[in-house]
């Protein structure tokens, strides 16, 4: 598998070619492929590190320098990077290209060169394979790349509907059956009783006799088909609506298990419409798709029998150009197939309107550009129908010439019956009129299964597309392994950062040995300027990610060993922005405690001071709250998620620039119920205002990925670093704001700090 | 004597404010994909902007020996692939596979399904594929119909 992606994508070597290895007599535990030169042009060049020496072979030829003298820096371009080996007096040894594919593996490097840590777990072959591969494979989350594969898998989901398929199927057959009857009786009737009645060989009574029999017959036949179809039609589209319906369901459990790293990566409105769309793609197709395919299948074959039965000649000039209509069939789905993928392009471009103007509806309002969003629109949706016309457009052409081509076929298969019907019986070429009826019948019956096919195979293009696309989230791993995370602790609040390293991206470690120690009850407040790492270090708490290196502990355990949902259930955080569902306040507030009892309810939102605002609301505690709570101000949205934190009663509390948002009257509620929320908890509160951190045992300064200073607040500000340059900076702002301060050059000052932070 | 120098590595220096010491510094294009050559911000180590420049070649902050240096950095700084002939696009499994030839020669890259060539205002095309790859599309000498496809 990796060999192929290496060769069908990369189109680079998937590991270091064993000349290197023969060159070099150290173990390999690194290499990476630097594959530009200094001029970007594309070349081969592998740099090897082995435990002393790193190699740079070009061409064969190596210079190599021991590690431990060698200092990097790295350059960024927008297409191209570079990694520069400098002596120990910084002198350049050598500058090494590389494109942006190779980024993870040399952000391993430097990381190695500059830490000197050439301690891996992996070979050297997994490090470069899986740096390389990451976001190929990330993409391409499924195993099932095989299109047949994938619709077997779709098919496994009628599994649970096994009985329902068999009577459909068997529906299905029957009236494809019954379906050939009607035209062999037909024939029958002019060649056993019109014929002979009217050559007088049959009398009357006779005729009448035998004509009711046959009339009755074809009756039947047409009450029985129905009944076949009616019950095909019920069994199959109600079993499509089940299988979509479970997909469905599948895919939302499974995306309940995944990681919030799968969430950073794949748009709300792709997710939404792989549970919503795709699975309403693929029920025609499940309902009907393989079983009118089959049928269509055993409709043409049986009906070239029965042509070829009736008059072999004739039979043949019918069927040889099967194949071809067919072929030409396939012919026509690949391009109508390019022409979807334009529809989809297009279609794309006109929801991204959608998405983007009407959430920002008030911006749109209040710079009044309502004018600009509906030109943009309609120049959007009328690219879209462009494409929609050409799909119409290449179709109806298609069709029309396809049955031409098959009308010439019938009107050749006329030609060269004529003369056989006007023959004499007893003529080796006659052919009767009834066998010819029957023929004509069977022959208007053909075109059915060709349409039938074509549109098949345009419903099976859209249904493994959709299900290429529902199977991608359904095999999505989480990336957190968590087979070892069973212990069901309750906890006490002790927290422990050990050496914790940490990235997003794989590439830029957010956070570079992080070590701290929390005391059950203890209050941390933790500061520093934006993208510092502060809310990083309490989503890691919450293993919303897992750690690159180091360890995370709660009362001593390993946060890996832990259940996820039971350690999460007693950590609760309350975001600068909380998140409301769309629902009643009640049901806002019991979210994470369902059966809570309506006293407790009303005890937390009092503790919240939100009770009283909620009873100022008509419906009060059964107010709803509207989609993501707009109905209510930031505050009070605030508030209510306070109560529900305090509902869930937590062992540790995360207040994420809780105050931050609002007035200073809400401010001041809102602080007033923190401090009854915190009592008795582990509380770790990042605040960019210091002053809501008065209550803190220890304050941590966050800066750059790594804690610059720890202490209390007295403590800090006499170190005189980060802390208090922060503190200075927010209290000359507050003399600013109240006017105590007249000297300009302050103003300038505190306007430079601002910006700094 | 310039106030810029360029190392080996591209990196680039500035002597700033007349003083002795080189400062490592960027130039970074305001507009990279719309007005490539309009308005730089030269920004120190620490993200501070020292100077904003709208054309580099008129900049009254600039000497011909700090243009040349600056023009050679950009070089390096907007390198990205330029295609010039499109061999194929293939749907694959949650990617579409491009191989085409570029000026620096033959290469294969992937995107997203959902990610889609975009076109820029001055009516070039530019595709951003998984690793965060650029690909400029001005023009083509074949393969303009697979393209079409897409656009």
């Amino acid at each position: 598998m990796k060999t192929e992606y290496f060769e069908k994508y990369l189109q680079q070597k998937e590991k270091l070619p064993s000349f290197y290895y023969e060159k070099i007599e150290e173990k390999v535990l690194f290499y990476a492929f630097s594959d530009f030169d200094h001029d970007f042009q594309s070349i081969e060049k592998w740099i090897v590190v082995t435990a002393t020496r790193l190699y740079v072979f070009e061409n064969k030829l190596e210079n190599s320098y021991f590690i431990d003298d060698l200092k990097v820096r790295e350059g960024k371009g927008h297409g191209i990077n570079n990694l520069t080996l400098l002596s120990e007096s910084k002198e350049v040894l050598e500058v090494i290209w590389y494109g942006q594919r190779q980024n993870i593996v040399f952000a391993q490097l430097k990381y190695l060169l500059e830490e000197k840590n050439i301690n891996f777990s992996k070979s050297a072959d997994e490090i470069y394979q899986e740096g390389l591969l990451k976001p190929l494979l990330k993409k391409q989350a499924s195993t099932e790349v095989d299109k047949n594969k994938v619709v077997w898998r779709l098919l496994s989901y009628l599994g649970p509907y096994k009985g329902d398929v068999i009577i459909g199927s068997i529906g299905a057959v029957l009236a494809t059956l019954t379906s050939l009857v009607p035209a062999y009786l037909s024939g029958k009737i002019i060649d056993d009783i019109i014929q002979p009645f009217q050559d007088g060989n049959l009398d009357s009574k006779e005729a009448m006799s035998i004509g009711f029999v046959l009339v009755a017959t074809l009756g039947i036949t047409y009450f029985l088909r129905e009944i076949f179809i009616w019950l095909r039609l019920k069994k199959m589209s109600v079993m499509g609506e089940m299988v979509a319906r479970d997909l469905r369901r599948d895919l939302f459990n499974h995306i309940q298990k995944l990681d919030m790293d799968f969430f950073a990566n794949n748009h709300t409105g792709s997710i939404i419409s792989r549970i919503s769309s795709d699975t309403d793609r693929i029920w025609d197709f499940v309902a009907f798709g393989v079983v009118e395919v089959s049928i269509a299948i055993l409709s043409l074959v049986t009906l070239s029998a029965m042509l070829i039965g009736l008059d072999f000649k004739l039979g043949l000039l019918m069927t040889i150009p099967v194949p071809v209509i067919l072929y030409a069939i396939y012919l026509h789905g690949e391009k109508m197939k390019k022409i979807f993928l334009r529809c989809w392009r297009k279609w794309s471009d006109v929801t991204a309107v959608l998405s983007d103007a009407i959430p920002g509806m008030q911006v749109v309002k209040s710079f009044n550009q309502e004018e600009r969003e509906m030109k943009r629109f309609a120049k959007r949706n009328q690219a879209a129908i462009d494409v929609f016309v050409e799909v119409h457009d290449s179709w109806t052409k298609f069709w029309p010439i396809l049955f031409f081509f098959v009308h010439v076929i019938m009107v050749s298969v006329w030609a060269f019956a004529i003369p056989r019907l006007v023959a004499t019986p007893d003529s080796s070429v006659y052919i009767s009129a009834g066998t010819f009826v029957s023929f004509l019948l069977y022959m208007t019956m053909f075109l059915q299964p060709i349409e039938v096919i074509g549109q098949m195979a345009r419903m099976l293009n859209r249904a493994t597309s959709s299900a290429y696309r529902i199977f991608e989230i359904l095999d999505t791993k989480p990336s957190m392994d968590t087979k070892s995370s069973v212990d069901k602790i309750k906890l006490n609040g002790k927290i422990d950062f050990a050496d914790v390293i940490f990235s997003y991206d794989g590439v830029r470690n957010v956070l570079k040995g992080i070590n701290f120690n929390i005391e059950k009850g203890e209050m941390i407040g933790l500061v520093g300027p934006s993208g510092s790492g502060k809310s990083t270090i309490t989503k890691l708490l919450n293993r919303f990610y897992d750690i690159s290196s180091g360890s995370i502990k709660l009362d001593g355990i390993d946060i890996k060993n832990l259940d996820v949902g039971f350690m999460r259930r007693q950590i609760a955080v309350v975001h600068q922005d909380p998140y409301l569902f769309h629902g009643t306040i009640l049901d806002n507030i019991r979210y994470g405690n369902e059966n809570a009892d309506l006293s407790e309810v009303i005890k937390a939102c009092k503790i919240a001071n939100s009770h009283e605002f909620i009873m100022g609301f008509k419906d009060a505690y059964d107010t709803t709250v509207g989609e993501r709570g707009q109905t209510l101000s930031g505050g009070e949205r605030q508030r209510i998620s306070i109560a529900r934190a305090i509902l869930n009663n937590p062992r540790i509390l995360i207040l994420d620039e809780a105050t931050s948002a609002v007035d200073t009257e809400t401010e001041r509620k809102i602080q007033d119920a923190l401090d009854k929320l915190i009592e008795g908890r582990t509380v770790i509160a990042i605040a960019h205002r210091l002053s809501t951190l008065r209550k803190a045992n220890r304050i941590f300064v966050v800066k750059a990925g790594n804690i610059e200073e720890v202490g209390t607040h007295k403590e800090l500000m006499e170190m005189n670093g980060e802390y208090r340059k922060l503190q200075d900076m927010q209290t000359e702002m507050f003399n600013l704001m109240h006017g105590d301060v007249e000297d300009p050059k302050l103003i300038t000052k505190v306007i430079e700090g601002v910006k700094d932070e | 004597m310039s106030k810029f120098k360029l190392e080996l590595d591209k990196k680039l220096f500035y002597l700033k404010n007349k003083s002795a010491e080189w400062v490592e510094v960027d130039l970074k294009p305001c507009f990279p994909q719309t007005f490539a050559d309009q308005y730089y911000s030269l920004q120190d180590d620490k993200g501070e902007e020292i100077e904003l420049i709208e054309r580099i070649e008129k900049s009254d902050f600039l000497d011909e020996l700090d243009i040349e240096i600056l023009n050679e950095y950009i070089n390096f700084k907007k390198f990205t692939f330029v295609i010039i002939g499109i061999y194929s696009i293939a749907e694959d499994f949650g990617l579409r596979n491009f191989k085409v030839k570029t000026v620096q020669g033959d290469r294969s890259f992937q995107t997203g399904l959902d990610v889609w060539p975009r076109v820029i205002n001055n009516g070039a095309i530019l595709i951003d594929d998984l690793y965060g790859e650029q690909y400029w599309i001005h023009d083509l000498e074949f393969g303009q119909d697979e393209l079409n496809a897409l656009v």
